[in-house]
């Protein structure tokens, strides 16, 4: 059955609707990918869409007009065609600055975003994130679960699990647990 | 200490300043420019900034 997602609709709580956060996050289908960038506390940011230069004039770099957002996730990338798997958390791997990954990108710049799919992540209990690209390279984001096995830094806020800045001034904020929102940017 | 402790620090100050997300998000960036151009915190030999220069740098990149 067809249907429709309204895109400047805004959410200010919604706990466990895996199929209205799979609505939201379809925003980025047809997105081309552009580049792979850290950003403060080695979190990895990806970015889709158009460059859009940054509103802060302390800010030098251009953005996606999409920024997908890894915070509170462990995370891999399968490069399709590529050899070397790309992993958040390793212990036998090579060690990986994660600078590298935005001058050799993971995902071919320009490859189309053709899958977006979120899921129910058993162990953590929260969603993750499922992308597959035009070049057969795929991401998959799961909520890191070692906070909630430590119950860590209970002085400080707890993080989301994922975030998707779209260019419709709306944010959408994951986790933690079954938790999400879409909300204004502003 | 858990981990991405520096991020949720990062959150707690941008709540601290009534951050909106968009502005959040580019004080991220902000910070992580200032690491790249050697502009480092103190708080571990990665450069990780102190809750104190957290606050010192929201001022900084709001103008206050």
């Amino acid at each position: 059955m067809a249907g429709t997602v309204d895109l400047r609709e805004v959410r200010e709580s919604a706990a466990g609707d895996l199929d209205g956060l799979a609505g939201f996050a379809q925003q980025l289908v047809g997105q081309p990918f552009l580049f792979a960038r850290p950003s403060y506390g080695d979190e990895l940011t990806l970015h889709f869409g158009q460059l859009r230069e940054p509103t802060s004039a302390k800010v030098k770099r251009p953005r996606g007009s999409f920024v997908l957002t890894l915070r509170g996730s462990v995370w891999q990338i399968d490069p399709g065609a590529g050899s070397n798997l790309v992993l958040s958390d390793t212990l036998t791997g090579t060690p990986l600055d994660l600078s590298a990954l935005e001058s050799h990108p993971p995902v071919t710049a320009g490859s189309l975003t053709v899958a977006v799919r979120p899921f129910a992540d058993p162990e953590s209990g929260g969603f993750g994130l499922y992308l597959a690209f035009s070049d057969q390279s795929r991401v998959v984001i799961r909520p890191d679960v070692s906070d909630l096995i430590t119950e860590a830094d209970p002085d400080l806020p707890r993080l989301a699990d994922w975030e998707l800045f779209t260019p419709h001034d709306r944010v959408l904020r994951v986790g933690p647990g079954a938790n999400w929102s879409y909300t204004p940017l502003k | 200490m858990g981990r991405k402790r520096d991020l949720k620090q990062v959150d707690a100050v941008c709540r601290e300043f009534d951050l909106d997300a968009e502005t959040e998000l580019e004080f991220r960036d902000f910070l992580h420019e200032c690491k790249e151009s050697g502009d480092r915190g103190t708080a571990n030999a990665r450069g990780d900034f102190t809750m104190d220069e957290l606050r010192t740098k929201a001022r900084e990149f709001l103008g206050e």
